[in-house]
């Protein structure tokens, strides 16, 4: 299989498990899009060097991840790109912020290296809650969700567009690369004077049918209105959902929480 | 051919070119009534897709004149002309985007306003006349070429009305003989006004009375169907073949 070919076969996957009918899937798309929302705010407003209270929000992904039976090993191996080019960033952390804030098992730690801890943390942090919300959450529910929170009509329809011309993109990657190798075996990847005319070819295909796709959609009837379908949970369930995290999050985002258990326990 | 009754599509001396000065189609005129069923046909690249994603508005700028139920077909007009009027595009791949078969075929009358009962039954209706209501839950992206065609296809029937117009690229193609016929069938049962493009001149006789003819930019003919099939050397002068039924027949 080909790279693009392995990448479609992961968003299927995704939409897959977003339409699995467990009790998550089932929340309010509403209630899940504010909670995400809240929650990557309240990760990102941490500080630079507060690596002890962020912890405490791992509980959110952790829970959740129980609660709708999503693999963690999965999340880790999908999202790993994307940690990558943060620790790649982060790397230059430690190399201009020197400042020696003690020594750590005979190893020296600076506030750099701190930092770039705490930046690869609410990196994983704001990146496995997308994932989960992905994971519980079609894209068209995402966008049902977005048009009730009054964002606007064009941003919506642009981000569902994004996302189909993605999946657009990577199908017709898939297909040239395909009929690339067949033409041309034994060769391993691709030759380099073929990739010009290749990607090029690959942003005009796909541009040509994410165009057919939106014409698709105004032809039917498409006026940048997102529908709900499917049965949910009672919205007072949903209601709670969404009010039950929010508080617990706050209580852990101003709360040392780990720090008043541990205390109670050693004491 | 239905003269006293009005006609649905006009067009007059229409003349359409994808890059300047390169013509498509050049003086196109036609008429069509309420409740006809053309056909169209023409080789490769005789300009029938062309043809078709004009009258849907898909390929605005043309230039002569063309209404459809009245309406002058330009911008303003689009969403009257495109409620009545459905179209199944040459490339299924296209058409289809939403996760499930259902979903799909859900998607236009959603949109139209109708509840989530109603849509659901209106896809599950269209899906039935398509015989394909055992895929209902599928996945598209999961579906053979045949089964996504019959897809695109329920996804327009679920959003037809009963005298609206309908134009089809290429429906035939992909279909095996049994959806075939049934899709024969249901062309067949259609009260309203149908543009078929296709290659599959079998089909356009089952289905068709009045066929044009696309060459060279033109209507080079424009009447009753079973005569330009019978027409051999016409046909062949203008990259078509003889179907097989008729090559036995005589
Ligand atoms: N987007 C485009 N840009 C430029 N030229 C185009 C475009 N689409 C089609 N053409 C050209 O317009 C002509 C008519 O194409 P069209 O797709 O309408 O033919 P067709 O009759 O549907 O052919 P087929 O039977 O192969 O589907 C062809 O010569 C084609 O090369
Ligand atoms: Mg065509």
């Amino acid at each position: 299989m080909t790279g693009p070919g392995r990448a479609i076969r992961e968003i299927h996957s995704l939409e897959d498990l977003a339409e699995r009918g467990t009790f998550l899937c089932r929340i309010h798309p509403l209630a899940k899009v504010l909670v995400t929302i809240w929650y990557l705010i309240l990760v990102m407003s941490f500080g630079k060097y507060d690596i002890e209270g962020l912890w405490g929000m791992s509980i959110y992904p952790v829970i959740l991840m129980i609660l709708g039976d999503i693999s963690a090993g999965e999340a880790i191996r999908r999202m790993r790109p994307i940690l990558l080019m943060v620790c790649l960033v982060g790397l230059a952390n430690p190399l201009f912020d020197r400042e020696l804030l003690g020594t750590f098992g005979g190893m020296k730690i600076t506030s750099g290296m701190l930092s770039m801890v705490t930046l690869f943390f609410k990196t994983v942090f704001a990146v496995a809650a997308a994932y989960i919300l992905m994971a519980t959450t079609t894209m068209e529910q995402i966008c049902y969700a977005l048009r009730k929170l009054h964002v606007p009509q064009i941003l919506v329809t642009v981000l569902l567009l994004i996302y189909r011309y993605l999946v657009m993109m990577l199908k017709e990657a898939d297909r040239i690369m395909q009929a690339y190798r067949l033409r041309a075996p034994g060769e391993r990847g691709i030759r380099k004077d073929a990739w010009g005319p290749l990607a090029g070819q690959m942003l005009l295909r796909s541009m040509d049918r994410a165009q057919a796709v939106y014409e698709s959609m105004t032809l039917r009837g498409f006026r940048g209105e997102f529908f709900l379908r499917g049965r949910f949970v009672p919205p007072r369930r949903s209601a709670f959902y969404g009010i039950g995290w929010a508080a617990i999050l706050a209580v852990f985002r101003f709360l040392p929480v780990f720090r008043i258990v541990g205390s109670v326990f050693i004491s | 051919m239905g003269q006293n009754v009005e006609p649905v599509i006009e067009i007059e001396d229409m003349r359409f070119c994808y890059r300047e000065g390169r013509y498509v189609l050049d003086g196109v005129d036609l008429s069509v009534a309420k409740g006809e069923s053309v056909g169209i046909i023409g080789g490769n690249g005789a300009g029938k897709s062309t043809f078709l994603k004009i009258l849907v508005g898909l390929l605005p700028d043309y230039e002569g004149r063309i209404r459809i139920e009245g309406f002058l077909l330009e911008k303003k007009n689009y969403s009257a002309i495109r409620r009545s009027m459905g179209y199944v595009f040459q490339d299924s791949d296209s058409q289809l985007f939403m996760n499930t078969v259902e979903e799909d075929v859900a998607f236009g009358p959603m949109n139209y306003g109708f509840s989530e009962r109603e849509a659901k039954e209106a896809a599950l209706r269209a899906l039935k006349r398509t015989n394909i209501a055992d895929l209902a839950d599928r996945h598209v992206y999961r579906l053979s070429g045949g089964e996504k065609k019959l897809a695109a296809i329920a996804g327009i029937l679920a959003l037809q009305q009963e005298e609206g117009i309908i134009l089809m690229d290429e429906p035939s193609a992909s279909l095996d003989p049994a959806n075939r016929e049934n899709l024969i069938r249901v062309v067949r049962e259609l009260k309203g006004t149908r543009l078929l493009a296709s290659h599959d001149l079998d089909f356009i006789y089952d289905t068709c009375e009045r066929t044009i003819l696309l060459s060279d930019r033109k209507i080079v003919y424009d009447g009753d169907t079973k005569e330009i099939l019978r027409d051999r050397e016409f046909l062949e002068k203008n990259g078509l073949r003889l179907p097989l039924s008729f090559r036995f027949q005589r």
